[in-house]
């Protein structure tokens, strides 16, 4: 989906007319992008896929408390003779769902608020954009923390939050966009020849925007997945979603894990599959700035 | 307009990489080692892992027992424990029983001063004892002082306390926990529990309170020079949060940390040469499933409540949650480990089948039950309760659960509000009164340890009865029929024992032991004030 959501977005921009070149859009997607939608995609495919990859279930007591790496059990067991892989596995949906959950969440609220902020302008736009400002300057854990403890700390409330206060820095940037776009000549004719507003909107202005709303979309999800990996490890995420978060909690519970081996097969793989999930979300955002930008400047 | 993307997301993972390769790196500081002055060095400082915040250790602030043993540094009680078990003088040097069994005399120590230099006099220990008894629920549920009828002073140097029945374990649990406080600072005070003043930490204790915090979960006490038996061995104790106890033995941050289960020998391994030593005890601390029988659920069948006893793995929790190090709680509720514990209950070994026909006889219909439990502490309850509710849905009991922090949680306990609970204590070696005091439908206790809504005639009989027996044998007969009439009712069902260990370097100090029976009435934990005073396992001559 993101990959053709990349090349609509570059599309756009390239031939804001909808004259497409296939093949250049194609090639057009670069290296650290690709590489970034590798990782990204592989992701995805585990999270699918994870009753077939995982080879049990990961509440399932397949084995004795603390046991080795072994064939039977990839990366050992933990406290409760779990299986450390099949957790990993399927801890990928739970950080898929909050990162692409959240994202989507914060850059729906984003275009909608930042949008009628922007086009609508006036007292509307004031207080819409002082609301973001507050959010912005409110910290964001400590925020959680109370948010959770308020109401409670299942997967979509987490997703629910989080949304609700990522949505400002992409509203910001999605308002004066939009202002700069309402201002367009070609904008002032289509409203006096009669062309409705939400006409006007999605022909004109949408295009404008969707590049940002595909930055807002990366920016937030990698930073929910930081966020929730974060409550997790601080024992304030869904007890019962076992994510990487939880995972590397467990894993620091056990007293003295650093003082064996077990460090290697318990805490580093989720926290290596923390790191790049963050950092494929980032590579896509570092592509695409680089792709996209200097097409909005030369307008 | 670039959205600023590159500069918080780069960073982000950047962090998340660093924290994982920190986190083995955060063990290694190693500035606090000269804290621990060698024990040649006259200057001997204990630091110690203090696993949360436990109150204010004023006689009325403090929270469990790790609370207690802080208050116990600088309160003193009528008498005290060693290593040996046995009862030991501390601000009685003797004391005696009177035929009828109901009246203590106790004599009082002479040459001791509160740490404010005010002189300690049998009228204090008349004040604490009368405060108590005029302010029900202020001292520590241990202690038993609903026992007590009256107390009054004899001569110069006595105090004659007089029962309402003859209670065989008085001394062991009443006078050895009983927190003895000033009446010059005491009198004046309205609200105990919440009094915080500077005064409010003065006692006869060993040691002197000279701060805690309750953000940062510290405590320090500075050894009292003008104690009774002379100035203490250990010179100084802090109770300091750590994040791993293991790393921070090894790092010399602590001297020695304590664990109630839950360890491997692989574990150990670091620990097993010099300068380490490790002991460890039988099981006095336990894991329980309280059903709360004053409200209105399945639960008051108690076809339904063996169902449940059926149903969990406890086996499982045994070897999932302790490592194997620690065993499976006793219907009865009284561990191996306690002198008076019965042997011949039923055992409850996981049958799921024998659970759905309980079930079926009783015509449960599926209505789930709330399960209150806490993530704190020692508790380990997420892992518990995982496989407790594994076992509830395997027989058809769906689970609504309720998740509290530990104060909450013991909150709520003593108020009724809850269905099941799962909730850990020690104590469970100290004399088997606590029969009585849980489960006896008159006992006042409001405990956390308290069943609720449970009422049996026949055991109030009992329970009555082997309070006044001081002939051992009959009080174990009835001490065993009465387990047997818990097992059969359930009012509780023991979930584990933890056995338990202390790990210590014995540099820095090598005298620790595990009090027999728990101390200050039965406390479990191998912190007992004794050895930190004295520097040996028994009597009363401080160590050169």
């Amino acid at each position: 989906m993101l990959v053709v959501a990349t090349r609509y977005v570059e599309r756009v921009l390239r031939y804001p007319f909808g004259r497409a070149d296939v093949r250049h859009v194609f090639s057009s997607i670069g290296g650290t992008t690709a590489v970034g939608l590798v990782l990204f995609l592989g992701f995805v495919f585990v999270a699918i896929f994870a009753p077939v990859l995982a080879p049990y279930n990961p509440d399932a007591f397949s084995g004795k408390p603390l046991e080795h790496p072994s064939n039977a059990h990839l990366l050992g067991t933990n406290d409760v003779g779990q299986d450390i892989f099949s957790e990993l596995v399927f801890g990928t949906q739970i950080s898929l769902i909050i990162g692409v959950g959240a994202g989507l969440g914060a850059v729906f609220l984003a275009v909608v608020i930042g949008g009628a902020a922007g086009y609508i302008g006036g007292w509307l736009d004031f207080v819409l954009m002082r609301l973001g400002d507050m959010l912005l300057a409110l910290p964001r854990l400590p925020m959680l923390i109370l948010v959770n403890a308020l109401i409670g700390a299942g997967v979509w409330q987490m997703v629910i939050t989080i949304a609700l206060l990522f949505w400002p820095t992409t509203a910001r940037i999605i308002r004066s966009e939009v202002q700069r776009v309402r201002q367009r000549t070609y904008l002032q004719l289509a409203h006096h020849f009669g062309s409705n507003r939400l006409y006007v909107l999605r022909r004109h202005v949408l295009p404008h925007i969707t590049p940002l709303i595909v930055f807002g979309l990366v920016t937030s999800a990698g930073r929910a997945v930081a966020l929730e990996a974060g409550l997790a490890f601080l024992g304030l995420g869904d007890p019962a979603a076992k994510s990487w978060g939880l995972m590397m909690r467990y894993a620091l519970n056990l007293p003295g894990l650093l003082l064996t081996d077990r460090w290697l097969w318990w805490l580093l793989p989720p926290g290596v599959c923390i790191t790049l999930l963050i950092l494929s979300l980032t590579l896509v955002g570092i592509g695409l700035e680089s792709r996209l930008m200097p097409g909005l400047r030369r307008q | 307009m670039r959205p600023r993307f590159r500069s918080s997301l780069i960073p982000l993972s950047i962090a998340v990489l660093m924290l994982l390769f920190m986190i083995p790196a955060c063990g290694n500081n190693d500035d606090s080692g000269e804290a621990q002055e060698s024990q040649a060095q006259g200057n001997l400082t204990l630091r110690l892992p203090g696993g949360g915040y436990w109150g204010h250790p004023s006689p009325f602030g403090f929270n469990r027992g790790p609370g207690y043993l802080r208050a116990s540094l600088v309160f003193d009680t009528l008498v005290w424990r060693d290593a040996s078990g046995e009862t030991i003088p501390w601000l009685a040097t003797d004391w005696e029983l009177s035929d009828d069994n109901l009246t203590w005399t106790f004599t009082l120590r002479d040459d001791v001063h509160w740490q404010d230099g005010q002189p300690f006099t049998p009228a204090d220990v008349v004040f604490s004892i009368t405060y108590y008894l005029g302010n029900p629920g202020t001292a520590w549920f241990m202690a038993q002082v609903d026992q007590i009828d009256s107390v009054a002073q004899v001569g110069d140097h006595q105090v004659a306390i007089t029962l309402k029945q003859p209670y065989a374990p008085f001394l062991a649990t009443t006078a050895e926990s009983m927190l003895i406080f000033p009446e010059h600072i005491w009198a004046e005070v309205d609200d105990p529990k919440t009094y915080t003043e500077p005064d409010a930490f003065i006692g006869t204790g060993a040691y002197r309170m000279v701060e805690y915090s309750v953000a940062e979960e510290t405590y320090l006490f500075e050894a009292n020079p003008d104690f009774f038996l002379g100035e203490p061995y250990v010179k100084r104790i802090e109770f300091v949060p750590t994040s791993d106890e293991f790393l921070a033995l090894i790092n010399r941050d602590v001297a020695a940390f304590d664990r109630f289960g839950g360890v491997t020998d692989e574990m150990l391994v670091p620990f097993a040469d010099d300068p380490y030593e490790i002991e460890t005890a039988p099981g006095e601390w336990g894991m329980f499933l309280y059903f709360n029988l004053e409200q209105d659920t399945p639960l008051q069948d108690k076809r339904v409540r063996q169902a449940i006893a059926y149903a969990i793995d406890r086996e499982s929790l045994v070897e999932r949650v302790l490592f194997d190090f620690g065993s499976v709680g006793s219907a009865g509720f009284l561990p191996p480990a306690n002198p008076y514990y019965s042997p011949d209950l039923p055992g409850y070994d996981l049958d799921r089948d024998q659970a759905r026909m309980l079930l079926d006889d009783a015509g449960y219909d599926g209505t789930p039950i709330r399960l209150a439990y806490s993530t704190d502490w020692i508790m380990a309850s997420p892992r518990v309760v995982e496989i407790i509710e594994a076992g509830l849905l395997e027989v058809g009991i769906p689970v609504e659960h309720v998740v509290m922090d530990q104060a909450s949680l013991d909150a709520a306990a003593r108020e009724g509000n809850y269905e099941m609970m799962v909730v850990g204590f020690g104590g469970l070696g100290g004399d088997p009164d606590q029969l009585r005091r849980n489960f006896a439908t008159s006992s006042p206790s409001r405990g956390f340890s308290r069943a609720l809504g449970y009422s049996n005639p026949e055991f109030d009989t009992m329970a009555q009865a082997q309070v006044a027996l001081t002939d051992r044998p009959a009080r174990e007969d009835r001490i065993a029929a009465m387990q047997a009439i818990l097992a059969e009712d359930l009012p509780v069902l023991p979930l584990y024992y933890t056995d338990r260990v202390i790990v210590y370097n014995a540099e820095v100090f090598d005298n620790w032991y595990f009090t027999p029976g728990g101390w200050g009435g039965g406390i479990p934990m191998p912190y007992n004030k004794h050895q930190f005073i004295v520097g040996v396992p028994t009597g009363l001559d401080i160590r050169e």
